[in-house]
């Protein structure tokens, strides 16, 4: 059991304690990813996806954040019980992330090169400074910038080239994990689409499993095996992909796809979610969801559901089905 | 693969120059910064320090400029010009040391009470805060009274009184640059807290700093000058441009350019000094880019 999964949380709780009140951004989360794998984590701004992220690499910023309960297991490491000197080899070396901005991932003091090289020399102690730069070029490479512009700094790069830069970091270790924190957000279109083939690729290259962040389910369809829905701090629903995007089972989800334009149809209206996502300082009694759901009943305002088991790979947590005959109404109607 | 190499490496500071270089009024305290450096460093070939700027020499005191003389004589009948060359030599060794000791405490008491915060930034601050608190100079005056006027005491009294501004300066620089995203991306790939600071953080924060350096050396020069006045700078017969000032200040209404070249020479070097800072503060501003 220990060792079938490469990350294994279970039941992770953090809150943000500030003077105004406790933010509870993750309330009990369970993922499991296998080597090689791509779980997609989707949702809204705000529903905890970073801070599950930066959980694995325990940085979740203290303070105000708390890791209230839960176990996270890496590669067989317990994160929560490792020491600073044992998370710092972690880091980078098994586990390394892709931030949101590339523009202000990378330090403008420093050129890309010694950048890259940095990761390589802090894992890599008894490799000499030539052989790190050698390796840094290399990686330039491999995302697709010519070794030699190594000696250029940040400001001379575009911004898509800057996070083909920030690939090349967080791959020269080769990790076994790689967390990218919606890597194509600040990107435009055309450049996201290189971005996200280039990450393909280099994904089945290195062999490395991925989460992949994002609120774009668009990305998600393209490069991930399996999916969570995330909202307020709780998965809603995972499952891979023919599981969560044909089978839909939570009202979340439905409203998810339902606020994608319709390409057959582009005069239709956007179908938004009604309402916000609730307030993390004071969340519902009940299902989180319960106050923008269409399907809501009152017993949903009062019960939280639990992730239920609907398949050997599916899971959702729905109050509405334990009424067996229950059916969303599908999306794109 | 081969013809790539026209791409020309552009580094910050190569663009920092490039603007300084447009700044007529800094390249011209620049000038006179190396100008006086070269004076500091070739003094010895210029004029002779026992023959002319030591020997006394009383039937030649209080003499106008001469062709001999290009700056007349003091009281004691030395030249003016060779004790004004030599005198260069302590302004600037005394304030660029003191400069330095008070940058690179300030670089590391600031940096490390910003960039960990809490208690260590309570304690750093608290007690520079009592340092603050103290005049610059009578903090100076304090310690040079207390450990004595040799050269090396100066130049400790001066630095010690200089970290305070440093590190106040350091520290909300760090506190800027610290919650940038790449200080996380270098957490998230596994560098040490020192690491981090050494190599992220201070480069970073530095741009401030060059430029309080060289106003820095601008004050610590008057300070030398102030202290060596009232006579617990430099002691004589060490030519100094302070204590010239101070031992031309009775011949004033007969001699009056035993206290005008030194005099001159001090807000010379001072104007320079600022002039340069305020060209760096202007092309190290990135709001300014052009």
């Amino acid at each position: 059991m220990e060792n079938k999964y490469l990350l294994d949380m279970k039941d992770v709780v953090i809150h943000y304690e500030t003077d105004e009140g406790i933010v509870e951004a993750v309330n009990g989360i369970d993922i499991q990813l296998a080597e090689g794998k791509t779980l997609g984590l989707v949702g809204e701004t705000g529903c905890g996806k970073t801070t599950t992220a930066l959980s694995i690499l325990r940085l979740v910023p203290d303070p105000p954040g708390k890791v209230k309960s839960g176990k996270i297991i890496l590669d067989g490491v317990d994160i929560m019980a490792a020491s600073e000197k044992e998370m710092r080899e972690i880091r980078g070396n098994v586990v390394s992330m892709i931030f949101q901005d590339p523009m202000t991932s990378l330090n403008p003091v420093l050129t890309v090169g010694d950048q890259i090289a940095e990761v390589v020399a802090i894992h890599n102690k008894d490799m000499k400074k030539e052989d790190t730069i050698k390796r840094a070029m290399e990686m330039l490479e491999v995302v697709g910038i010519p070794g030699e512009r190594h000696t250029e700094y940040p400001h001379q790069f575009s911004g898509g080239m800057k996070q083909r830069v920030v690939i090349a970091i967080a791959l020269a270790c080769s990790p076994k994990l790689l967390i990218a924190d919606e890597p194509t957000t600040a990107l435009d279109v055309t450049i996201q689409a290189q971005v996200l083939e280039l990450m393909n690729n280099l994904k089945s290259q290195f062999k490395t499993a991925t989460i992949m962040i994002t609120h774009d389910l668009g990305i998600v369809a393209e490069t991930c095996d399996e999916v969570a829905i995330m909202y307020a701090g709780s998965i809603v629903e995972k499952g891979n992909l023919e599981d969560v995007f044909n089978n839909t089972m939570h009202p979340y989800t439905e409203g998810l796809f339902n606020s994608l334009p319709d390409v057959e149809n582009r005069a239709a209206k956007l179908k938004p979610i009604p309402g916000l996502m609730p307030d993390p300082t004071k969340l519902p009694k009940g299902c989180a969801f319960a106050p923008r759901c269409q399907y809501a009943t009152e017993q949903c305002k009062t019960e939280k559901p639990a992730l239920v088991k609907y398949s050997d790979t599916h899971y959702a947590a729905c109050l509405a089905y334990q009424d067996k005959n229950f059916k969303l109404k599908g999306w794109g109607k | 693969m081969e013809a790539k190499k026209t791409n020309k490496k552009r580094s910050m500071w190569g663009d920092v120059l490039k603007r300084l270089a447009k700044n007529r009024m800094a390249v011209l305290g620049g000038i006179i910064v190396v100008g006086l450096i070269l004076v500091a460093i070739c003094a010895d070939f210029i004029c002779d320090y026992q023959a002319e700027a030591i020997f006394q020499n009383v039937k030649i005191r209080l003499q106008g400029p001469t062709s001999e003389h290009i700056l007349g004589t003091d009281e004691f009948g030395r030249d003016m010009f060779a004790r004004i060359v030599h005198g260069s030599r302590i302004s600037l060794l005394v304030g660029f040391v003191a400069t330095m000791l008070a940058m690179v405490l300030g670089l590391i008491l600031g940096s490390s009470a910003g960039y960990f915060g809490g208690k260590t930034d309570m304690l750093i601050m608290r007690i520079l805060d009592v340092f603050m608190a103290i005049p610059q100079l009578l903090l100076a005056i304090t310690l040079v009274a207390a450990f004595g006027t040799s050269v090396g005491c100066l130049m400790i009294a001066l630095g010690i009184s200089s970290v305070p501004s440093f590190s106040r300066m350091l520290r909300s620089q760090v506190i800027t640059v610290k919650d940038q995203e790449f200080i996380e991306a270098a957490r998230a790939i596994g560098a040490k807290d020192s690491h981090i600071i050494t190599t992220h953080i201070i480069p970073n924060s530095l741009s401030p700093v060059i430029v309080q350096v060289s106003m820095r050396m601008a004050s610590c020069i008057l300070s030398i000058s102030s202290l060596s006045f009232i006579g617990l700078g430099i002691s004589p017969p060490t030519p100094e441009w302070g204590s010239m000032l101070s031992g031309g200040r009775m011949y004033l209404r007969d001699a009056e350019h035993i206290t005008m070249y030194p005099g001159l020479a001090i807000m010379i070097t001072i104007l320079a000094f600022n002039l340069l800072g305020d060209g760096l503060r202007d092309a190290l501003d990135p709001k300014l880019k052009r």
